[in-house]
């Protein structure tokens, strides 16, 4: 099932798709976007942060092995670059088909706006990828004097950009379902889930086809698997909190926000798709079979699908309250927002190019870490070298 | 140095958006686009009921949100006090949608917000904005604050006034007297 | 610099083939760069957004209509203009236009034609008509206004069958007034310290100037009352908003007029010197007590009294408005309700006096002197107005259009012109009006294509629109009361953008093809010159300002003449009892009738209707502009109170359906407390079925397709508002 030839044709399936949608977007502009002047933001925007926060989730676990120097870590190495820079390219790929005047984008640097928590964003993502790829570079090259220094400066980027997107959003004091610090760490803490989860996909993948996997002896997706599962909690706690504080009191603004979210328009997104399929379902999985790599590997695919939902209900939910101008007004009790078909489209291209483009990297790149470890071997020798997996 | 801001007697509105579509001429604007709208509200209950009706556009804030969160500073604000949108630096983000509190802006067909300008082109001809101009119930009052002669600046020191959503601290340009 | 975006440059090619015939708008940047480069022309003219025809001024930049501005000098506009001037100037532009002459190849088909061939046709069919049944067997159906090519037309043939919209409007108001009055009345809004509006909401049926005034009057210190079973626009602004229960404001009037004899605050001096008929009406109304009209409209028999007394207080800067469409045909007692304004008024003195009621100023106009012609004598009128045994007290200058289709099936009719009108969509049920089209010859002449030109006309005759046109002036008069006289021209702003003519030109074509030769001897620019003549002033002058004003003519003062009153009746008074009335039978002075419908269990409501701000009649339905107001405010919606729509379990934004004898419609509701229990309220301009008009077809419903074709026997009205509908949850199926 999962051979190169069927993930090939996926992902060229779903590039497909994408470019149609990409196509006609660029012919017909704003316009079959779903967005209106009420819901400024949509699903490519959820979609841009699914894929950001994602990239840097990826390395922030990886930075387990390259700055914190836990060894085992250091298995993730080239691949969790390598994947960091495509998802980031697709983050940044979405976003750039959403914004009308993308050539515009030159005046980020001719004429900033140090007050924007997008032009921050824009600065720490930018520096984020081109300290990715000069890491990727000498991590290819093998040149770990100048890996490690540009590993200690990405993680402080990587934390600053993902914190930062939070603030894009927390800095709304016209949305009082975002505004706030809340959602600073929530994407920290959201981005070690998603990377996590997608280091598991990978590195079962990996290890299916005989890839170096194994810590000493034990498989590295039981490691992430452990990671995924305590993210998972403590965002079911997060989650659980959030919808507490914004009912707790009826606040205008955050109130309805969390309504639609639990019985409003939001909420078959949100129960189904965020809380059963992304949440419950995963924990579940990862606990009753012990952290079993297949299985993680399946807590993992349901986990990133419950993330994007969990992207789309967060960028709804915090435009789904009419303004509140005039207290007391007629109006509708929600903003609408129906995504066109291009939208889904460029989300399922965008996913698309990440499967193709990790396919190429994976037949380009030598991506497979040595890592030094010592274990006892068959005859119960302490040996120096690659240990095989014993599961 | 001018500064401008516009007085809005709520009370007087009937709502025959003459003002939005007068706008909308000047702007030349497509039907579905504009810068001024009216916000209904209903209070009591039958016969003791009432309408009231509140004219909104874009406030020409003095602390303006909109512009704190543009990366390009393609929203700016003159020094009379007008915030404006410099297209040609736009990106298209609509961060400044999600940022303003009144909902005031609109996409235009380039993806570039649009909202009221306060017509700046004209009245610094001494061209009254035509949503003030037009309007059968003199809702609206523009003119300069820095004038002690200007009607508005009459009319702000006898009437007590008000503006929309100050907690979030926006610092609105646009009065409304209190009834 | 030009800046183009990646997607403006996508699009730029596909839209390069159609970029001459976008609309007028332009995106910002293109528009801001145009403006500075364009030099512009301001032309003064008049709006024609509805029939108030306020002044105003067109900016002309690059040979296109850019915007308008109301006229400051021009009493109706007085600087300011309405959503619908604005958005009808635009129109211009619209796709809803007729682009050249049509005729009838099929059910639903046209094919182009000359104009040459359209006035040979239609000549050539009218002079066969005329030879074979008469000249009384041509009608003329109109709007109203230009009624002197008409009649000019209408004279040389022997047709006395003039027939305008009126009694789908006002007609009661007409032809009480000049029965009881001799003249028309105003409100003197800049002097009076009360007013009393009854079913006049002049910020929905706009007409600026008014507003302007009243709001001023408000902040002055005056006291604004408005009675209206919804509480329309007007009333936002209004001191008191006194819901009555629909159909029985008569009972109102009489309980105000009881009050003011009863308790002896009227004006009797007044009534003394100016009045006849007044014992006759006291003792007809002896016992209509304010606690009966109480029981009748539901408003508190104290609050009667209050609004009686505290106009006696301020009498005589007190009025009960005269009104307009709103009471005036809509119900069987239309006509006493119409009385009766004039009898409270009376009562307060406030006729000829400051703050009161004054006349409008008038001036009289020159002509333009063509050869005397050989009138015919003319049959009588087709549709009985003024006729002895059938609506003998019906006013024939106005006529009754609602039974048309009637007088084509009685054979009365062969030819018929309908001129800017629109009954199949502006008068009582639809399907009883496409009937018109069973006359021989059917030709008409508007600018767009209204549901009547589609389904009824043989050949549909464009004319320009009014922004194409230069018309004669015109005296400027009603619903104001001014000292001033002032005249008004409508000027052509720019060419003609598609084959239409002017009116004029297209009955000199008819009439000479029919073989009435040079009926018209002169131009526009002749007719214009020949106005201004006796008044001293140089056309040029009119043309330039498009509004002049005169030194006032008007004194405050009963008109007397050789010491006694002069009004323009029989006595020289204000008539309470109307002597025709009594001569066909009927009763001179107003007493109370009962509406002929009251709605009767929970799922029954009277419907009625207004206008709604931004639209007049049912033409400015196609405008897209002012169809976006009426998407973004539910504009379309049917009112329902409250607590009536929870009995039926209706909530906001639900689909009804409402039905009456005549029709079954759905339609969403609004739910709300600014509206009488005992009825639903409806716009007055939607419900369009035209399918060449994009933008208004099957938009909301109409209340004409609930009401059958009837006429009020005194007046000659619709009677619009005597329908009960059923309500209830749910569409249709």
């Amino acid at each position: 099932m999962f051979t190169k030839k069927n993930w090939l044709l996926i992902s060229l399936l779903l590039i497909g798709i994408g470019a149609i949608g990409a196509i006609n977007v660029l012919l017909h502009g704003e316009h079959v976007l779903g967005i209106n002047n009420q819901v400024p933001w949509g699903i490519l925007i959820a979609g841009y942060v699914f894929f950001a926060v994602s990239s840097t989730g990826v390395g922030l676990i990886s930075s387990l092995g390259h700055v914190f120097g836990f060894t085992r870590f250091e298995l993730l190495g080239r691949r969790a670059l390598l994947v960091s820079i495509i998802l980031l390219l697709c983050g940044f790929g979405v976003l750039g088909l959403e914004l009308a005047n993308p050539f515009n984008l030159i005046y980020i640097l001719l004429s900033p706006n140090f007050r924007s928590p997008i032009w921050w964003m824009g600065a720490f993502y930018g520096l984020y990828l081109i300290l990715l790829f000069a890491e990727f570079y000498y991590s290819l090259h093998n040149d770990h004097k100048k890996v490690k220094p540009i590993a200690n400066v990405a993680f402080i980027t990587k934390l600053a950009a993902v914190s930062n997107l939070g603030v894009v959003f927390g800095m709304l004091h016209s949305r009082p379902f975002w505004q706030g610090p809340y959602f600073s760490l929530y994407m920290i803490l959201t981005a070690i889930l998603s990377g996590s989860a997608i280091l598991a996909i990978i590195f079962y993948l990996v290890g299916e086809k005989g890839g170096q996997v194994a810590y000493r002896g034990e498989h590295i997706v039981i490691s992430l698997g452990k990671i995924l599962v305590a993210a998972l909690f403590i965002t079911a706690i997060f989650t659980f909190w959030k919808l507490i504080t914004s009912i707790y009191g009826g606040v205008p603004g955050k109130y309805e926000a969390a309504i639609a979210l639990l019985k409003g328009p939001l909420s078959l997104k949100f129960w189904l798709f965020e809380i059963i399929a992304g949440l419950i379902i995963p924990i579940y999985i990862l606990f009753k079979y012990q952290f079993q790599p297949a299985k993680v590997f399946l807590a993992a695919i349901l986990a990133m699908i419950g993330v994007l939902f969990m992207r789309m209900d967060f960028v709804f939910a915090g435009q789904i309250i009419p303004l509140r101008v005039i207290e007391g007004a007629l109006s509708v009790p929600y903003n609408t927002y129906v995504p066109g078909w291009s939208e889904w489209a460029l989300i399922l291209g965008a996913i698309g190019v990440t499967i193709f483009l990790y396919i190429i990297g994976e037949q380009k790149f030598k991506l497979d870490v040595q890592v030094e470890e010592e274990y006892h071997d068959q005859a119960g020798n302490l040996v120096s070298g690659k240990a095989p997996l014993n599961n | 140095m001018a500064r401008f801001a516009m007085l809005i007697d709520a009370s007087r509105c009937t709502g025959c958006n003459a003002c939005r579509i007068a706008c909308q001429m000047q702007w030349q604007l497509p039907p579905e686009r504009y810068f001024n709208r009216l916000e209904h509200r209903e209070r009591g209950i039958y016969p003791n009921a009432k309408w009231e009706i509140v004219p909104i556009q874009c406030m020409h804030c003095d602390n303006p949100p909109c512009r704190d969160v543009c990366p390009t500073g393609a929203t700016y604000k003159r020094t009379d006090g007008i915030v404006l949108i410099d297209s040609k630096k736009c990106i298209g983000c609509k961060y400044c949608l999600a940022a303003c509190p009144y909902g005031v802006r609109q996409i235009n067909e380039n993806g570039v917000p649009e909202k009221c300008r306060f017509c700046a082109e004209y009245i610094i001809e001494g061209i009254m904005p035509p949503c003030t101009s037009t309007c059968m119930n003199e809702v609206r009052v523009f003119g300069d604050l820095d004038d002690p002669n200007s009607k508005i600046s009459k009319l702000m020191a006898k009437k007590e006034v008000y503006q929309l959503l100050p907690e979030k601290g926006t610092k609105p340009r646009i009065y409304y007297v209190k009834k | 610099m030009v800046r183009v975006s990646r997607r403006t440059f996508l699009k730029a090619s596909a839209l390069a083939g159609v970029a001459s015939s976008l609309p007028l708008m332009v995106n910002f940047n293109d528009f801001a760069r145009a403006a500075q480069e364009a030099p512009i022309t301001k032309i003064p003219t008049m709006c024609n957004g509805c029939s108030s025809t306020c002044g105003k001024y067109v900016y002309i930049k690059n040979g296109r209509v850019w915007k308008v501005e109301g006229n400051p000098i021009n009493l109706k506009s007085s600087g300011k203009l309405c959503a619908r001037a604005h958005g009808m100037a635009a129109d211009v532009y619209g796709l809803g236009r007729v682009t050249q002459p049509m005729k009838r190849i099929g059910e639903m088909e046209f094919e182009p034609i000359s104009w040459a061939q359209a006035f040979e046709e239609i000549g050539n069919k009218l002079y066969e008509i005329i030879n074979e049944h008469g000249g009384n067997s041509v009608m003329w159906l109109g709007h109203g206004g230009k009624e002197h090519y008409a009649s000019t037309f209408l004279d040389e043939i022997g047709s006395a069958n003039y027939v305008t919209h009126y009694a789908t409007c006002f007609s009661s108001k007409t032809n009480v007034w000049d029965r009881m009055v001799g003249t028309m009345l105003n409100s003197d809004f800049d002097n009076a310290n009360y007013m009393l509006f009854v079913g006049r909401n002049f910020a929905g049926g706009i007409i600026p100037g008014v507003m302007n005034r009243i709001t001023k009057a408000k902040e002055r210190g005056a006291k604004v009352v408005v009675v209206d079973p919804r509480y329309c626009e007007l009333a936002i602004i209004a001191d008191e908003w006194i819901p009555i229960r629909p159909g029985t404001d008569l009972a109102l009037f009489l309980g105000i007029a009881h009050t003011l004899i009863s308790e002896k605050i009227y004006d009797r001096s007044f009534v003394t010197n100016y009045v006849y008929g007044f014992d006759e009406f006291w003792s007809a109304n002896k016992d209509f007590t304010a606690e009966k009209a109480a029981e009748i409209t539901g408003i508190p028999a104290e609050k009667i009294r209050e609004i009686a007394r505290e106009m006696a207080a301020n009498a005589p800067k007190a009025f009960l408005d005269t009104g307009y469409h709103g009471l005036h045909a809509h119900y069987a007692n239309s006509t006493q309700i119409a009385m009766m304004n004039v009898v409270v008024n009376a009562l307060l003195g406030n006729m000829f006096q400051v703050g009161g009621l004054m006349p409008s100023a008038g001036i009289t106009l020159g002509h333009v002197e063509t050869p005397q012609r050989e009138i015919p004598e003319k049959g009588p009128r087709a549709d009985g107005a003024g006729v002895d045994d059938e609506y003998p007290t019906v006013e024939p200058s106005r006529g009754i259009p609602q039974i048309v289709p009637d007088l084509i099936k009685k054979g009365r009719i062969k030819a018929l012109f309908i001129y800017h009108y629109n009954p199949l969509r502006t008068a009582p049920d639809p399907e009883y009006q496409k009937g018109l089209k069973e006359a021989d010859l059917v030709v008409s002449i508007p600018v767009d294509w209204n549901e009547t030109s589609l389904y009824t006309a043989d050949y549909i005759l464009p004319e320009s629109y009014y922004l194409e046109r230069t018309e004669p002036p015109k005296v400027i008069s009603g619903f104001i009361a001014h000292a001033y006289p002032q005249i008004a021209v409508r000027r052509q702003a720019i060419k003609p953008i598609h084959n239409t003519l002017p009116l004029l030109d297209i009955l000199k074509g008819i009439t000479a093809a029919a073989g009435y030769y040079n009926l018209y001897p002169f131009t526009v620019e002749e007719e214009i010159k020949a106005s201004v003549k006796p008044l001293n002033i140089a056309p040029e002058l009119l043309m330039e300002t498009g509004c002049l004003e005169f030194p006032a003519s008007v004194q405050p003062g009963f008109p007397m003449k050789d010491g006694k009153p002069a009004l323009n009746t029989f006595t020289g008074k204000v008539e309470f009892s109307i002597g025709a009335f009594k001569l066909y039978g009927r009763q001179g002075v107003a007493t109370w009738v009962p509406p002929l419908v009251m709605p009767n269990g929970e799922d029954e409501f009277r419907l009625i209707h207004g206008k709604q701000p931004w639209h007049s009649h049912h033409f400015t339905c196609n405008n897209p502009y002012l169809m976006a107001i009426s998407d973004k405010y539910n504009g379309t919606w049917l009112w329902m109170n409250k607590t009536r729509a929870e009995k039926l379990g209706i909530k906001n934004g639900d689909l009804v359906t409402i039905s009456s004898e005549k029709a079954t419609k759905e339609i969403r509701v609004k739910i709300t407390e600014l509206l009488h229990p005992d009825c639903v309220w409806i716009p007055s301009a939607y419900g369009g079925f035209s399918e060449k008009l994009k933008t208004a077809y099957q938009e909301g419903i109409n209340y004409n397709d609930f009401i059958p074709a009837r006429v009020e026997p005194l007046s000659g009205s619709v009677m619009g508002q005597e329908v009960i509908v059923k309500v209830r949850k749910g569409g249709n199926s």
